[in-house]
């Protein structure tokens, strides 16, 4: 850009002004105005809240009903728990992806993190809520009515502190506060990093032939990165059940592999964060062949393994609390090894494809 | 808290809401910046023109995910996030002189 054409921003304005100029406070209601419409952008809609807290709701039910075998009354077993828990993750995970639809349609980037304290301590309430509720109705034996009681209440709540946290954003856009640090998928503060601009696949193809060649290899993750993410998230189920057994059967050494399996989770995903960071490439980077798509469809079909794990880890640990270690392990061991290679073979294959200029 | 300084660049009405909506919302797409100030293609191209060439936006293409066209997103600069601020602590000066 041309900067040499910038005019003098002149200082002293009243005098400046000449009686066509907008006053100073009409301005700043126009600017109030248009923030009302940002902040709105930047609520997560009512639907989509009623939707998780009962979708929280039903979660702590079902952790009731499965501490307290009510799924036996009706016939079902373990398949059929499955099935529903499934079902309900789905159904979560549709209504998240209509409204991240309805995000990127809007034209902004609205996925954020809270930009207060208070927001935090709204969003930190709401997680709080569902595990100490979730704890509750799985570790203390209830009657039908308290388990229904807890599970509408923790469901309340959570929408109570999402709208709170919903107006604490609104509160921060209309006092003047900026989003940009905030977003999720950021491209302001990284775009301009002290790597440059980020590489997106425009950035690529507008590059001529040798230097696409030579930039390709930036897609290409270290060999690594698929492995621990795959691990970590094996890990996180892992450590929750082993949580789980703990605190259920008081085996207070279990606390050891509780702590560790934590350590080894921030641990790696510091790492992945830092690599993703300085790599400096565009996330939302689509597949470039058919081939590209296969794999990469493929891999996120992968994903369904540590899903599937987590409902029988949960299902099995409410009739018998100890971690179904060995199904775990194997079941993990063949998430690690699809995701990762179809991951390395994923990037060669986006590699070649940028490199030949498609 | 930034020095008030008045920006004539910014004060234009039509730019100075498209820096206060940058501002606020971080990154926006070209489509959703005409909508809102409620112009044509060709206003508000003309008036984010002005902002980058004084080094206050950026204009960035990227593959659309709409008819495979491309699509323009806007952000302000560390540059233009400062003059904004500067601008609108100077209004904010004059709107209390008032």
């Amino acid at each position: 850009m041309n900067r040499s054409t910038r005019p003098n921003p002149t200082a002293a304005a009243p005098q400046a002004a000449s009686p066509s100029r907008l006053s100073a406070a009409d301005a700043l209601s126009f600017l109030t105005a248009d923030r009302e419409t940002v902040a709105r952008k930047f609520a997560t809609p009512l639907w989509f809240n009623i939707v998780i807290a009962i979708a929280t709701s039903i979660v702590i039910l079902f952790m009731w009903a499965t501490r307290n075998n009510a799924f036996d009354v009706l016939g079902a077993n373990d398949a059929y728990f499955i099935i529903a828990y499934i079902a309900l993750l789905v159904a979560m995970c549709g209504a998240i992806g209509v409204l991240s639809h309805a995000v990127i349609k809007s034209g902004f980037r609205a996925s954020a993190l809270p930009p207060t304290r208070k927001g935090w301590a709204y969003v930190i309430a709401a997680f709080a809520t569902y595990i100490v509720a979730s704890s509750v109705v799985m570790i203390v034996p209830m009657p039908g009515w308290a388990g229904v009681l807890i599970a509408v209440v923790s469901g309340a709540v959570t929408l109570l502190f999402a709208q709170l946290t919903n107006r604490e954003t609104h509160d921060y856009i209309m006092a003047g506060g900026s989003m940009t640090e905030f977003q999720l998928d950021s491209g302001g503060r990284r775009r301009y990093g002290a790597n440059g601009e980020l590489w997106t696949m425009a950035r690529f193809r507008a590059l001529p032939d040798a230097e696409r060649r030579e930039a390709s290899r930036l897609v290409v993750a270290p060999w690594w990165l698929y492995p621990c993410q795959s691990v970590c998230a094996m890990a996180v189920i892992a450590c929750i059940a082993n949580f789980a057994q703990m605190v259920v059967r008081q085996e207070w050494t279990l606390s050891i592999d509780v702590l560790f399996l934590l350590v080894c989770i921030i641990g790696m995903t510091v790492s992945m964060v830092r690599w993703i960071r300085n790599s400096n490439l565009d996330l939302r980077m689509k597949p470039t062949t058919r081939v590209c798509w296969a794999l990469y469809i493929g891999m996120c079909a992968t994903c369904i393994i540590p899903v599937y794990l987590a409902g029988y880890t949960l299902g099995r640990m409410a009739r018998h609390p100890e971690v179904p270690m060995a199904e775990l392990a194997v079941g993990g061991a063949v998430f690690v090894v699809l995701f990762s290679v179809l991951g390395w073979v994923y990037d060669r294959k986006q590699r070649d494809a940028i490199a030949a200029g498609a | 808290m930034s020095e008030p300084q008045f920006n004539e660049v910014i004060h234009a009405p039509m730019r100075l809401r498209i820096c206060g909506m940058l501002h606020s919302a971080g990154e926006i797409e070209f489509a959703a910046i005409r909508d809102m100030l409620g112009v044509s293609d060709a206003v508000c191209s003309k008036h984010l023109k002005v902002l980058a060439e004084n080094g206050y936006v950026t204009l960035d293409k990227r593959p659309g995910n709409r008819n495979g066209h491309d699509i323009t997103w806007v952000s302000l600069t560390d540059e233009g996030t400062e003059a904004f601020a500067s601008h609108i602590a100077a209004l904010q000066l004059i709107a209390g002189m008032a």
